[in-house]
């Protein structure tokens, strides 16, 4: 080992026995607990925050779409009556299908009369109920 | 000094985002990541922060630390890289002005019993480690002063065991040459 290496080993020990020595410790550990604290107390309310948005938009969304859904299956379903997509392969099929809509309009008749009756006689009860109180 | 079953359930209860665990963690490990980076910056204020924004970035990043890596070496990584930007960014490679009389009080003083203060110390690292590149610096500190193994200085820089090698001849060629430089000015 020559005196170059000796020097510098020497420095080295010099150095390491020295250690930097930290003033207010406990300080230091209370304000690194505090910062992480801190960022535990963000994320949660940042959690808070997108999970309200969240609930938010779904009650605004949700129930639009509800009544959308409603909206075009009415639509639907009083452009075509239901049950009647039946494959047509031949005359025969045609002819029945056609019988089978025939039929369904007028059963759709007989209860829209019906119900009209319904109504009649109930308004009737009702204007003689009225009268008998008066 | 916590063995490393106590230190494993500190970390699985810090994972689960226990403070209190956590602390002890902090308490356990601090000075070692003071001294890292107070060995390396050479400034008190800036080592707080370092050791600081370490422990902060070791709370968030728990769940990605593998077990089977020494947690110390995971901290060194964390606090050397940190340094490391601190470095490049202020240029502390450059050369400051540095007064030869405080060199060569240091280097002829053979004051082993007495108590050096930090700004003492802070002086006989900046003195000796100025002119070295921060990579320079930081194998230099890690091999010298803290002691680790090429394996583990491998795992905390990245660096291949030939650059490290190489680092490290290079940094002691340039200290041993200051160390000349302040004995020639001595007995001329």
């Amino acid at each position: 080992m020559n005196i170059s290496d000796e020097k510098f080993d020497h420095l080295v020990e010099k150095i390491k026995k020295q250690q930097p020595v930290m003033n207010e410790n406990k300080e230091q550990i209370d304000h690194i607990m505090q910062k992480i604290h801190h960022i535990e107390r963000k994320k949660t309310s940042f959690l808070y925050l997108w999970t309200k948005r969240c609930a938010a938009a779904a009650l605004i969304c949700l129930p639009t779409l509800f009544f959308a859904e409603e909206y075009i299956a009415l639509s639907r379903s009083e452009d075509i009556p239901s049950g009647m997509f039946t494959k047509i392969e031949n005359a025969n099929q045609y002819e029945c299908a056609k019988e089978n809509q025939n039929n369904l309009q007028i059963y759709h008749c007989y209860i829209s009369t019906k119900y009209q009756e319904k109504n009649n006689i109930k308004q009737l009860i009702n204007h003689f109920r009225h009268e008998n109180n008066n | 000094m916590i063995d490393k079953s106590s230190l494993n359930k500190l970390i699985t209860a810090s994972r689960q985002k226990d403070e209190k665990a956590f602390r002890l963690i902090v308490e356990e490990f601090q000075s070692l990541v003071y001294s890292i980076s107070f060995r390396l910056l050479c400034n008190e204020d800036e080592a707080k922060d370092i050791t600081q924004e370490t422990f902060i970035r070791v709370w968030i990043n728990l769940n990605k630390y593998n077990s089977k890596q020494k947690f110390s070496t995971w901290l060194y990584t964390i606090a050397t890289n940190l340094c490391l930007d601190k470095l490049k960014r202020q240029k502390y490679f450059q050369k400051n002005d540095m007064s030869e009389t405080i060199l060569t009080t240091i280097a002829i003083k053979d004051d082993t019993e007495e108590k050096i203060l930090n700004q003492e110390l802070l002086d006989l690292i900046s003195s000796f480690t100025q002119e070295l590149t921060p990579k320079q610096k930081i194998v230099f500190t890690l091999r010298y002063l803290e002691e680790l193994e090429i394996e583990e200085i491998k795992q905390i820089t990245g660096m291949s065991s030939e650059k490290i090698k190489s680092n490290l001849f290079l940094a002691k060629k340039n200290i041993q040459n200051k160390i000349e430089k302040i004995y020639r000015n001595e007995y001329k």
